[in-house]
């Protein structure tokens, strides 16, 4: 197990009671409440940014599926390898 | 009966299955689209699903939306398809959406599997009532673009 440190944090009575309270129900300590909120946080970023950039690439699969100069052929071939991936 | 016709399917959208279900069914189909996903071997589609449930900060019974846009005559492919990423691109500022155009049946309709979880965590579900919107919008959109046919919004 790494070595933790310990770090100040500032908080109002009434913020800690809400810490505390908010721990308890999660069956937490507030360490582990607070980290397991920040851990969450950068899994939401995370997702949220890379869904955001995979619009660029199915932009560019459904725009193939509008080209008039691809076949209905080649077209379901895009569809067929997209498959795949579900 | 109208020329064109936006069906919402009504089923069991709240359960485990509900992403696999929908997602792999319009997968079948014959040409595929959509927002909102990477094709990637280390995480599937219906994964990408999933994480925005839940890694989502609010909470819902449904899952996903399916509905399907039907025509009553062959219309070129790419017509159709056109329609399939207009309709797919409301949705994708905050809702994942697959589509697939279907051949199979009388007539070729269009497949559009919605995630009711945003990947924005702090964006709302879709809900029946921000649904019925986008509905509308793709409604408004089909009748400005087709203004001799009639173009009806069904709940099934």
């Amino acid at each position: 197990m790494k070595k933790s440190k310990r770090i100040d944090l500032r908080a109002t009575p009434e913020e800690i009671i809400l810490l505390d309270q908010q721990a308890k129900e999660n069956g937490m300590n507030r360490s582990e409440y607070i980290f397991s909120l920040v851990k969450k946080d950068s899994r939401q970023n995370s997702h949220e940014l890379q869904i955001k950039n995979s619009l660029i690439e199915n932009g560019l699969f459904n725009s193939l599926l509008l080209n008039p100069s691809l076949s209905n052929k080649a077209k379901q071939i895009i569809g067929k390898e997209m498959r795949k991936y579900v | 009966m109208s020329d064109i016709q936006i069906i919402v399917m009504e089923g069991n959208y709240n359960n485990s299955e509900a992403y696999n279900c929908v997602l792999g069914y319009i997968a079948q189909k014959a040409y595929l689209g959509g927002y909102g996903f990477r094709c990637t071997p280390e995480l599937s589609i219906i994964d990408q699903f999933e994480i925005s449930e839940s890694l989502s900060n609010h909470s819902g019974f449904r899952k996903i939306w399916h509905f399907i846009i039907t025509f009553q005559k062959s219309w070129d492919h790419t017509y159709l398809l056109g329609i399939g990423v207009q309709a797919a691109k409301l949705f994708s500022s905050d809702y994942q959406v697959l589509f697939a155009l279907d051949l199979e049946g009388a007539e070729p309709h269009l497949h559009f599997g919605v995630n009711a979880f945003s990947y924005h965590p702090n964006t709302p579900i879709l809900s029946e009532k921000i649904m019925d919107n986008y509905l509308k919008q793709i409604q408004n959109l089909l009748s400005e673009q087709y203004p001799d046919m009639t173009i009806t919004l069904l709940y099934k």
